[in-house]
């Protein structure tokens, strides 16, 4: 099948791999390459080809998904066509470097069938960035910033502002339960204060605004607006211009005169509340409906495929791609390097005994809470260390076929990779040897009153009534609290990023471990006891 | 002592190729090329022969025989020269004292009982018994597949120590009984066969083309397991392991599916390679096909119920014995026999269901007995002479 859509030349690299180098010819590295180069082309003509639609992303995702099916199918077929020829089942030559060539040649094909959706990401992108210039991106924004705080449609809307203005410990802590007092309902005029003035900002424009030419910042949309609400054909203006981008993205909505729109602003931003009319028509009236969801989400792509940068590109996928290539990788490499009967029991296993263990750890952990994590741990560990003693005893006397020390020897050879990252969460978890980094570890009743001292800072600034105490001797205690706090902090951060080394350590001393010296030994006895005399 | 000798040869081929014998010129022809990187032109012509052959169009292959004859001739000189570098002693493949295997089959116990072995290059051992008498358990003892219980194992030929299996299954070649499916076409699986023994490139190609064309498989080289024959199957396994030149070649039962020419055809192209000097290979296999392997064997091995019965030279079977075994069959009742045989003294019958086994006194020849049984009218049509050979092993009351 591979063979009947290769062109010729493929055929007679083929022939010559077969002829010079079986392990390249066993990995079809080049029909891997040539399939891989033909999926680029064809997800590449999709994303050329494929409509947008900014406001619905759902439909790319159906792509990748097909792409991703794809790829595993391609994989099957690969791992299948693979597994047929084995030089080591078939005692043939081999060399102690040769199992680099596998590792390199199996990770690279791995990599490759399931990048054929990296042309698609990158095409599609640039389109959808492409829809939009930049100028055109900033002035949209910032006409729909500008109007938007006219459209005070809702009484909900009105109250919620009340609201949070009295909340002034809102941003520390959400939960209503620290509201100190019930709000007054006093502090009504000017409510623009409390819109958000990036509403139609994508959150990459908003941390930086440097990122487009023209977009306003919050504060200059407030000024724009000042000058806006004070004269009314401007206003009117702003709030026209805002409904010709509405439509010009295919926005629903439903249009109100403008003037109509100002003028419930002015009755809804001007008038205390107590003044207003009680009849609940008027708030009915004002129900004004857009999608504005729908409006945000286009922004929020545009930005997103302009400034973001492509997931193909960010180092957490590629770790992620790495992780998930090289397990495969890992998985097959020892797949070919055992019997399959062995191989099954050893797959068993890995599903079996966690079960097992978590099972026994529940019952020793029984109404002791956190120690089953511990012992979980401590049990994952101890079977890991007993795989690598009956494995020992192997390597030290090679002489007589064992199934259980080969199932035990697949288990380190799966599990070496990642034991030295297991080991250092198990230190963080059961030892102090990384100095207590979590959260859960502060004084919680502290990170309160910190708080508290923010809020009356800003109630002061705000020139508004404090909630709480602020006598000299609290905001003294509240200071030294601070103090305490930020050095608890500092310590915080310090031995995070020590943490941090020693994971990224283990994970690049396993790896390194692995694939430098641990996989060419296993290999070795692996070969060694597949070969070996059998009892029966 | 070499087995190759260019005077023998080149009789042995100018008689072949008089007799218009191609199909065993042709292999004769072949094996030489590999026996003494022949030039290329010469190498060609040894494969069109046999190619040609293989297509059972032999027109025109007798003087094509000739010219290749005329060229060993005239370079016969040197050709000795090439054959006197070559290791010329025979030397031990094999070597194994007191092996011994017990298990169990089913619920029954099965005991090989001790026994030693010696395997020698140029040599052909047959292991031949019963049906589950340990003939399967002792070649795969031989060939590392399973583990002896007791005694010692060696490779000398390998000159291996420390009991690397890997390396030492890389230079033995075991047949199986029962053998996998392969997959893909069977030019692809030889050629991966020579080149991860080290066989690459053009040398690769040059094996793989002698191989196909030496057991007349080229016709199905692009022919997958499911599109040949077991017969032919059997030659591809055979293909794939002398495609790397093993030491040491183990068979079980390989002539167990073929038809009595192609059985007859494999043991002779046996025979033919063993008798390479440049490749030295010992070869053993097992078979109930008894006479066949006695015909090609230099050593035997009768197993029965696990006991080595006698291990030794073929030829030297036989010559302590202390009577004559005869197997017969006709037209004729077992009390016609009976009466002729209470005429010699000390004579056995045995009725095996298809034919008699008769035991004389050592003194009564064969010639003398068929006398005696045609002097009393019994019709035979079935007559052979089992004082040699193993066969007589095979009787009930041994």
């Amino acid at each position: 099948m591979l063979k009947f859509f290769a062109p010729k030349f493929l055929k007679r690299l083929d022939d010559r791999l077969l002829l010079n180098s079986p392990i390249l010819w066993i990995s079809k590295l080049h029909y891997v390459v040539y399939y891989t180069l033909i999926m680029w082309i064809l997800t590449a003509i999709i994303a050329f080809i494929l409509p947008i639609n900014l406001s619905d992303m759902v439909s790319t995702g159906i792509y990748y998904t097909l792409f991703t099916i794809i790829s595993i199918i391609l994989l099957c077929v690969w791992l299948y066509k693979n597994a047929i020829f084995n030089i080591e089942s078939e005692y043939g030559n081999r060399k102690w470097t040769d199992e680099y060539k596998v590792f390199f040649t199996y990770f690279l094909c791995v990599f490759l069938m399931f990048s054929s959706a990296y042309p698609f990401s990158i095409i599609y992108s640039q389109r959808i960035a492409n829809q939009l210039t930049d100028e055109q991106m900033a002035s949209d924004i910032n006409t729909l910033n500008l109007a938007e705080p006219f459209f005070v449609s809702n009484t909900y809307q009105y109250f919620q502002i009340q609201y949070e203005k009295r909340d002034t410990i809102h941003d520390a802590e959400t939960d209503s339960f620290y509201v100190a007092e019930t709000p007054t309902y006093t502090y009504k005029h000017d409510i623009n204060r409390y819109i958000s003035w990036n509403k139609y900002t994508p959150y990459r424009l908003v941390t930086d605004s440097t990122l487009i030419a023209g977009i306003l910042t919050a504060n200059d949309q407030e000024k724009v607006f000042k000058q806006l609400k004070s004269n009314d054909a401007k206003a009117l203006q702003a709030i026209q211009d805002y409904y010709s981008v509405l439509k010009r993205y295919e926005v629903d909505f439903t249009e109100q005169a403008p003037s109509e729109v100002l003028k419930r602003y002015k009755d809804l931003c001007l008038e205390p509340i107590e003044n207003l009319p009680s009849d609940n028509s008027y708030y009915s009236k004002s129900t004004y409906y857009y999608d504005n969801y729908r409006m945000e989400t286009i922004l929020r792509n545009v930005s997103d495929a302009k400034f973001d940068g492509l997931f193909v590109f960010n180092w957490e996928f590629n770790l992620f791609v790495f992780y998930f290539v090289f397990f495969i990788t890992l998985i097959f490499m020892l797949f070919k390097n055992v019997r399959w009967q062995q191989y099954l029991v050893t797959v068993v296993s890995f599903i079996v005994i966690p079960i097992l263990l978590f099972i026994l750890t529940m019952i020793l952990s029984w109404g002791r809470g956190n120690d089953m994590e511990v012992y979980f741990m401590t049990g994952t560990l101890l079977i890991y260390f007993i795989a690598v003693a009956f494995s020992i005893a192997f390597f030290a006397n090679p002489t007589k076929f064992s199934a259980f020390k080969n199932i035990c020897m697949q288990i380190v050879y799966v599990c070496t990779p990642f034991v030295f990252l297991y080991f250092v969460f198990f230190l963080d978890e059961n030892t102090n040897v990384f100095h207590r980094h979590r959260y859960y570890d502060y004084d919680y009743a502290q990170s309160v009153a910190v708080t508290e001292a923010v809020a009356v800072a800003e109630a002061q600034a705000y020139n508004m009534p404090a909630v709480v105490d602020t006598s000299a001797a609290t905001l003294k205690l509240i200071k030294e609290k601070q103090l305490q706090e930020a050095i608890r902090e500092a310590e915080y951060q310090y031995y995070r990023q020590v943490f941090q080394n020693w994971i990224w350590g283990s994970i690049a001393f396993g790896f390194i471990f692995h694939i430098g010296f641990f996989m060419v030994f296993m290999k070795q006895q692996f070969l060694k006891m597949k070969a070996l005399p059998r009892n029966r | 002592m070499h087995s190759i000798n260019i005077s023998d040869t080149l009789q042995e081929l100018n008689f072949l190729v008089e007799q218009n014998d191609i199909s065993r010129a042709s292999r004769k022809i072949l094996d030489l090329t590999k026996e003494f990187d022949l030039p290329p032109n010469i190498e060609l012509l040894a494969h069109e022969i046999r190619a040609q052959h293989n297509l059972q169009n032999d027109s025109g292959l007798q003087d094509k025989c000739k010219t290749f004859i005329a060229y060993i001739t005239e370079h016969k000189m040197e050709l000795e020269t090439i054959l006197h570098s070559y290791s010329s002693e025979t030397q031990i493949a094999y070597n194994a004292v007191g092996l011994s295997k017990r298990y169990y089959s089913g619920n029954s116990p099965f005991y090989l009982q001790p026994s030693s072995i010696q395997l020698k290059t140029g040599q052909i051992t047959g292991v031949v018994g019963e049906n589950g008498n340990g003939k399967t358990t002792l070649l795969r003892i031989i060939a590392g597949q399973l583990l002896s219980d007791t005694g010692t194992i060696e490779y000398p030929i390998l000159g291996l120590k420390g009991g690397d299996w890997y390396k030492i299954k890389n230079q033995i070649a075991f047949i199986p009984q029962r053998m996998d499916k392969w997959h893909g076409t069977l030019i692809d699986n030889l050629r991966f066969y020579a080149t991860i023994h080290g066989i690459k490139d053009v040398e690769n190609n040059k094996q793989v083309e002698y191989i196909l064309h030496r057991l007349g498989l080229e016709r199905f080289r692009d022919l997958t397991w499911s599109e040949i024959s077991s017969g032919y199957r059997l030659r591809f396994e055979l293909a794939k392991m002398l495609m790397w030149r093993p030491k040491l070649l183990v068979l079980d039962e390989p002539l167990a599916n073929l038809d009595i020419n192609a059985q007859q055809l494999f043991l002779q192209d046996l025979k033919f390679i063993i008798k390479s000097v440049r490749y030295p290979l010992a070869v053993i296999l097992s078979s109930q096909a008894l006479h066949e392997i006695e015909s090609v064997a230099d050593n035997i091995v009768f197993i029965k119920q696990g006991q080595t019965l006698y291990s030794g030279s073929q030829k030297a079977f036989g010559e302590e014995r202390t009577c004559n075994t005869f197997e017969i069959s006709g037209n004729f009742e077992r009390a016609q026999l009976v009466d002729v045989m209470n005429l010699i003294p000390q004579s056995k019958i045995e009725d095996s269901g298809t034919v008699y086994i008769v035991s004389v006194p050592l003194e009564l020849s064969a010639e003398e007995f068929l006398q005696t049984i045609l002097m009393n009218k019994i019709s035979l049509n079935y007559f052979r002479d089992i004082s040699f050979s193993t066969r007589k092993l095979f009787k009930k009351d041994f």
